[in-house]
């Protein structure tokens, strides 16, 4: 929402102070709860989103509205941080973090799952109750359908189009959101 | 069943079909009615489609903890710690708007430094340029003998900002600098290198308001303070 409307006035230069507090208002809530959920470590998510923000400042040429959302973005670079952390806290507990540079964007491993895990979640919230409980007790959980179908009183065709249609809502909503899949 | 002009299903058989898509997608169709869906894939373009668009969801959503607690809120955090560390890499940083704040008599300072009454006090009388806020003297007690520092503070709304003027810091050590509210919690205010000899001006920021930090401590890249600065 904030990023259609903040692409729509004015290219976001996040080396300028305004617009770098202004993403800041906007996303570090979310990014915090985001480092959170990896990290389990309070001072430690806070300590991400603090270095998401002095990232996204330093390499605020690399942003691009045209290629992600400026939301999409900040999570890329809290996912390397993220990563950065866990790495860097295996090898060598109890010293703090290193700020290091984002990869090259070519640069997919399994962390990018991370991101997109956490905005399928998230977009999951947005599907209407049938639909996401069709998807999360078969898949997500794994119930076999006839049990799920039972349980909530439909045929089976009904729970397996259930399941169909929220896909496609879910792809929308990621469409929407411009998290890339 | 009825079917298109190129033998395809069509209409209810077609939806049966297509609705499988999901279930297929992610991998919960038995044998047989795999085998239907693909049979029929090869001859539907638009199902084909259509499974392309929802395919890539099976491997994120596996991935959703369904019993995950929904994250609780986190407050506004602490964007002065950002500008902290973007002033730290000593880049030319655009100013927030700040309200002003009445500049204390210079006696104060002194006066604090006198009650303070250790070796290597300093009082911190830094300058207030036009157009900035004003910077308020803060008394400074440096450990290190070789350290001559001078400190103030300014007073932003979204915290204290602490100027410290200071030559002797080891070239090229980190340092870190930690605002101390009154209680004497520690915050981290950022970091700075020193330069040795040369006279140099760096600008840290804190999330503590003004009226609820009582000084700054610097502590070397071994934790050990050397210096230290109370506020009137």
């Amino acid at each position: 929402m904030s990023d259609a409307a903040g692409t729509a006035r004015a290219p976001v230069n996040l080396r300028r102070i305004e617009d770098l507090e202004a993403a800041y208002r906007d996303h570090a809530g979310e990014l915090e709860r985001f480092a959170l959920r990896q990290l389990r470590d309070p001072g430690a998510a806070a300590d991400v989103v603090q270095e998401v923000f002095v990232r996204a400042w330093r390499h605020a040429e690399r942003y691009d509205a045209a290629v992600a959302s400026l939301r999409v973005w900040l999570f890329t670079i809290a996912k390397n941080v993220v990563v950065d952390h866990v790495r860097h806290h295996r090898s060598r507990p109890g010293t703090p973090t290193a700020p290091g540079d984002l990869p090259p964007a070519s640069e997919r491993d399994f962390s990018d799952d991370l991101v997109t895990s956490w905005f399928v979640e998230e977009a999951l919230t947005r599907l209407g109750d049938d639909q996401r409980s069709a998807i999360v007790e078969t898949y997500v959980r794994g119930r076999p359908y006839a049990e799920v179908a039972a349980e909530q009183g439909v045929p089976v065709g009904t729970l397996r189009s259930r399941v169909f249609y929220g896909l496609k809502n879910l792809r929308h909503i990621m469409d929407d959101m411009g998290v890339p899949l | 069943m009825t079917r298109t002009p190129d033998g395809h299903p069509d209409g209810p058989a077609h939806d049966a079909l297509r609705e499988q898509l999901g279930a297929h997608a992610l991998g919960q169709l038995g044998d047989d009615e795999r085998a239907a869906v693909d049979a029929h894939l090869a001859g539907c373009a638009s199902c084909r489609a259509e499974l392309a668009e929802i395919a890539p969801l099976a491997g994120p959503l596996a991935r959703v903890d369904p019993d995950a607690a929904p994250s609780p809120s986190v407050p506004p955090g602490d964007f002065a710690a950002v500008l902290g560390r973007l002033r730290e890499e000593d880049a030319p940083v655009t100013p927030l708007p700040t309200h002003r704040r009445r500049r204390v008599p210079l006696l104060g300072a002194a006066a604090a430094a006198a009650v303070i009454g250790l070796a290597g006090v300093g009082v911190g009388v830094a300058a207030s340029t036009a157009g900035e806020p004003p910077v308020e003297p803060a008394a400074v007690q440096a450990l290190d003998p070789g350290i001559r520092a001078d400190a103030g503070t300014i007073d932003h709304t979204w915290g204290v900002e602490v100027v410290l003027t200071a030559s002797g810091f080891a070239e090229g050590q980190r340092y870190e600098v930690t605002v101390l509210d009154r209680a004497g919690r520690p915050v981290p205010a950022g970091a700075f290198r020193g330069t040795g000899a040369a006279e140099m001006v760096c600008r840290l920021n804190s999330s503590v308001l003004r009226e609820q930090a009582g000084g700054f401590v610097v502590t070397d890249a071994d934790g050990d303070e050397v210096l230290r600065s109370r506020f009137a």
